[in-house]
This record gives structure tokens, sequence and C-alpha cells, in this order.
């Protein structure tokens, strides 16, 4: 007989608890860290590989598809509007506890872009594949260089 | 040798550093367009990718080759992960000999890299779980644990002193003060000087000890004739070999590396080497700690039991010696992004048998040089031999 099937309670065994403590202490990266400073100043980046024909966003400092150098003249803004890719309506946390309010997250391909960028929904709209959508910023004084200076993208 | 032959015919790697700007990706990338550049080839050239990668949890990143698969240009093709722990980096080149070897693909991009500042406070958390959670964890071990006890033990067999061990750190750190990618380079270090650092778990004291290090290093691999066509100077992986200890750490050879041994023995017996200390005229052994150098040239039937240390001592491991050992300064001076700097000890090889190793250069052209690393939880050995 299987383990699983004498053994249905936890506490029925002795059992060891363990956490693994650890803390990421990371980097945005060269590509990155410009890229959050562009945010603040409420612009959105990307880099454009002219080899590949593809525009990244967030703006990468290589391109995955030839490993090309994407340099100062790749740099260009894209944006503030694009088109809703995808959606969902998210009504549980991880944790599986129910939302007091759902969101709503979409894949967003900004104007000039060729890149797909996920980001919050804004609004208690009815969402749908192919609208055009809109980056809402925090206001200036708010933004400190980080993905949240964007709040999201609202219906047009 | 079995299968096709296989070469070596670009390498590249990032500076390391205690901590970079750079992303784990943007790293990998440095790495990997150096090394295509170096041997004038293209991504589209190359059929399939290799990413050697230690603990996720150094990066911070779960699923880490998945991550750095965009800078390794594994998109659109096929790719493995290599992951021995702290072998890795050998063993990725392994990897990229056996992809070629078999006759599956003709090319391949062989990228490493460790991005350890991410971890914190410290990536020796992370080795914290790498202990029996019932049976040691409640002993509160440090990986420390491990290297203080076989340091000890080694020294207490052979009648080592300190002294004699430092001398392997004064060697490697001095070697890096001539790598420009180094870390830790230091033409000035004296062997007082490892003796009076930090002691932090006796015998192991800080400058014993490697750094924490960010970089990425990385190859190109071809088969015969693809690399008969892209270099005139192609660096052939003449034998390999791997071999693993038990996992119950207690029970290990204290004082002798058998795993690194038996590796050896398959990696001569592919090359057809059978006096490796007349036939190897370089070497890179695994030297994460001072002691681990000597413990490895000896594992390697480069020295005799307990006599490896009179290899340095008497200067013969020097970069102008008769058996130059680590002449690229090492994980103790160049730096060690774990899987990175294994993989830049066979980068080294590379650029010492082609002639191309600048101020590192050891001199009389060697024609074949061997790189060892040592890992997974202190039990793999991985060999390879280059020549040319």
């Amino acid at each position: 007989m299987p383990l699983i099937e004498r053994i249905q309670h936890l506490d029925e065994v002795r059992a060891w608890r363990g956490t693994i403590r650890l803390e990421g202490v990371y980097t945005a990266g060269v590509a990155g860290e410009r890229w959050l400073r562009g945010l603040q100043e409420g612009k959105i980046y990307g880099t454009r590989c002219p080899r590949c024909r593809y525009t990244y966003v967030p703006a990468r400092r290589f391109c995955e598809r030839c490993l090309g150098a994407l340099g100062e003249e790749a740099w260009v803004e894209v944006g503030p509007q694009g088109t809703l890719v995808a959606w969902t309506r998210v009504h549980v946390a991880p944790d599986g506890a129910p939302l007091a309010s759902p969101r709503a997250i979409g894949l967003i391909r900004l104007d000039g872009a060729d890149a797909v960028l996920v980001h919050e929904l804004i609004g208690d709209r009815e969402w749908e594949s192919g609208i055009r959508v809109e980056a809402v910023f925090r206001a200036p004084p708010e933004r400190v260089g980080s993905i949240r200076d964007l709040l999201g993208f609202r219906r047009l | 040798m079995a299968g096709r032959r296989v070469a070596i015919v670009g390498a590249g790697m990032t500076k390391f550093v205690r901590r970079a700007l750079e992303t784990g990706q943007e790293l990998a990338w440095e790495a990997a367009s150096k090394a295509l550049e170096s041997c004038e080839m293209t991504l589209d050239q190359i059929d399939a990718v290799v990413l050697g990668t230690a603990p996720d949890a150094f990066d911070g990143v779960h699923m880490k080759v998945e991550y750095l698969s965009p800078g390794a240009g594994a998109w659109g093709k096929p790719t493995i992960r290599g992951f021995v722990g702290g072998g890795t980096g050998v063993f990725a080149a392994i990897q990229g000999w056996y992809h070629i070897a078999s006759g599956m693909f003709d090319t391949v991009l062989v990228v490493c890299e460790e991005k350890m500042s991410s971890c914190h406070p410290h990536p020796q958390a992370a080795f914290n779980y790498i202990f029996d959670s019932t049976l040691e964890r409640p002993l509160g071990p440090n990986l420390l644990w491990i290297f203080a006890l076989e340091m000890n033990a080694y020294m207490t067999k052979y009648g080592l002193t300190k002294r004699d061990v430092a001398m392997v750190a004064v060697k490697n750190k001095r070697n890096a003060a001539d790598h420009p990618a180094a870390q830790l380079g230091d033409p000035n270090i004296t062997v007082e000087d490892v003796l009076n650092s930090e002691v932090l778990a006796w015998p192991v004291q800080r400058l014993d000890v490697s750094p924490t290090s960010d970089g990425a290093v990385a190859l190109v691999m071809a088969a015969e004739h693809i690399a008969r066509r892209v270099t005139h100077q192609p660096v052939w992986v003449e034998g390999v070999g791997w071999s693993l200890d038990t996992q119950y750490w207690t029970n290990r050879d204290l004082s002798y590396p058998t795993y690194v041994e038996e590796a050896a023995r398959k990696a001569y017996a592919m090359a057809g080497i059978k006096e490796p200390r007349k036939e190897i005229h370089i070497v890179e052994p695994y030297d994460p700690f001072d002691y681990k150098e000597l413990h490895h040239l000896e594992g390697l039937l480069l020295a005799d039991r307990g006599k490896a240390a009179e290899l340095v001592a008497l200067g013969i491991a020097n970069r102008d010696g008769d058996l130059p050992v680590t002449p690229s300064g090492g994980l103790l001076g160049v730096g060690n992004p774990i899987s990175a700097a294994g993989l830049m000890k066979v980068a080294e090889l590379f650029w010492q048998l082609r002639g191309e190793a600048g101020k590192r250069q050891v001199p009389g052209r060697p024609r074949r040089g061997l790189a060892q690393a040592w890992g997974d939880l202190m039990q793999v050995g991985t060999v390879i031999i280059l020549g040319v």
C-alpha cells in the first residue's frame, strides 16, 4: 500500500518543519534602469532591432533573435496608446482567498511595438480583445522609477 | 575518442564583479555575443544551446535557464540546462561536446551565468538547505563546515601547514592581477595577508576562500568540418570525464578526491594519455578554496598524494614553471560566479593553447591542457582535456 494511503493527516507522523529564508535583491539591468527612468518621465520606450525588424517593450539591451546589441540608436518611444491583445479578470488571490474587487489584467501591444506588455486594466469596463487602450501614469511627484509608475491602461 | 571530433572555436566572458548592474540575461548576452564575435559567427549559424547555471536561488529566479535563455541565444533553438552544481562550468562544455560528437548538431553555443549578488544576506544561505532536513539541519550547519573539516583532515594527514596551503591563494590572486576580467587580482598579496585574514571556520580564513561574484562566460563549439572553416586554430576536445561520489558527505575520503580521479582517468583514457604529468602542459583545477587546488591536483594524478603543495612551494606551478597551475588566476583571483567560473577555466585553456592569453600567456607553446571543476553536493568531478 502506498505511503499516502496510510498517512491521512500530517499530525499522524512526526514532521520537521523548515523554511527556506532567502531574500532577492535585484537590479533592473542596464536597459531596465533607463526604461524605468523613462516611466518616471511619463514615457514608454522600446528598442528596435533593425535587422530583425522587431521592437521590444520593455526596452532590451540586445535582440534575443540575433543577439545584436540594441544601443542608443535603437531606443524609440512607443505608445502611449495601444491595442488590447488579451485580457482576464482575476477573482482569487494566489492563496485562494476571494478578492474583494476583481482585478482586470491585460496584454497590451503599444503602438510602434511588436512585443507585448502585461499590466493592469483600469476601470469597471467590459474588456474585449482588439479594443484601443491608453496608458495611465501616476502623477509626476508620485513616480519613483517603477513599473507601478504606470497605473495601467484605460479603455479609449 | 568516441564520436566525431569537436573543437572550441570561440570564447567570450564578462568581467567578474561583486555586484553587476546588468541583469543575468544581460550578462549572458555579453558573454554569448563576445564568443560569437570572437569567431566571426552569427547566431543563425548555431544549431543548439547549452546553458549552464548553478542553483536558481543565487539569481533569485526560479527556472533560471528559461529566464536566461534570451541572452544566451536560445530563442527557437534546441536548448538544454547543464547543472551539476559547482561542476557545471566544465560539465556544460562536456555537454556541448556530446551534442556535437553524437552527430546531432554541428555547432553549439555554451553559456554559463551566475548572479550571486541577488542572493541576500549571502549565497551561503541557499546552501543551508542542502543538508538533511531532520538529521543535520537541527545542528545549524553551514557549507563552510564541510570545507573546514576536509581542509583540516587533509592538512593533518600529510603534515601540511597553513603556510603551505596559503601559497596557493597567493599564486592565484597574483596570476589574476594579469586578467582583465578579474575581481580579486592582487600583484602584491603575501602569505602573511592570507594568514592574518579573518577566521571563518578553522582552518579556513577569508583569503583561503574565493569571493561571490556576478559574471558569465560563453564558448562556441563546432564539429571538425565547421571548425576548420571558422578558424585556423581550433582547440580540440581530446577527453572528457565525470563521476559522482556519495551524497553522504561525512563518508567521503576527506583527504583525497576520489571523484576527481575517476573523472580524470576517463578523460585520460579518452585522450590516450598514459603519463599525465608529462602530457598535460597546463592545468586549471577547481580552486574555490586554496587547499582544494592541491586536493584536485592529486586527484588528477598530477601530484603524489600530499605532495601538491611542493609544486607550489618550488614554483613548478607558476606560469613559467614546468606545470603551470591556474594561470588564469582561478576562482580565488578571477572570481567565482559558480558555473561561469568553471567555464572560465575552459576558456582560459582555449586562449592559452592559441597563444592569445596576453600577459597571462604560459611560455613554451603549451599544446595540451586540462580543466576540472567540482560540485553537486561537493561530490562530483568534471574534467575536460583540450589540445591543439
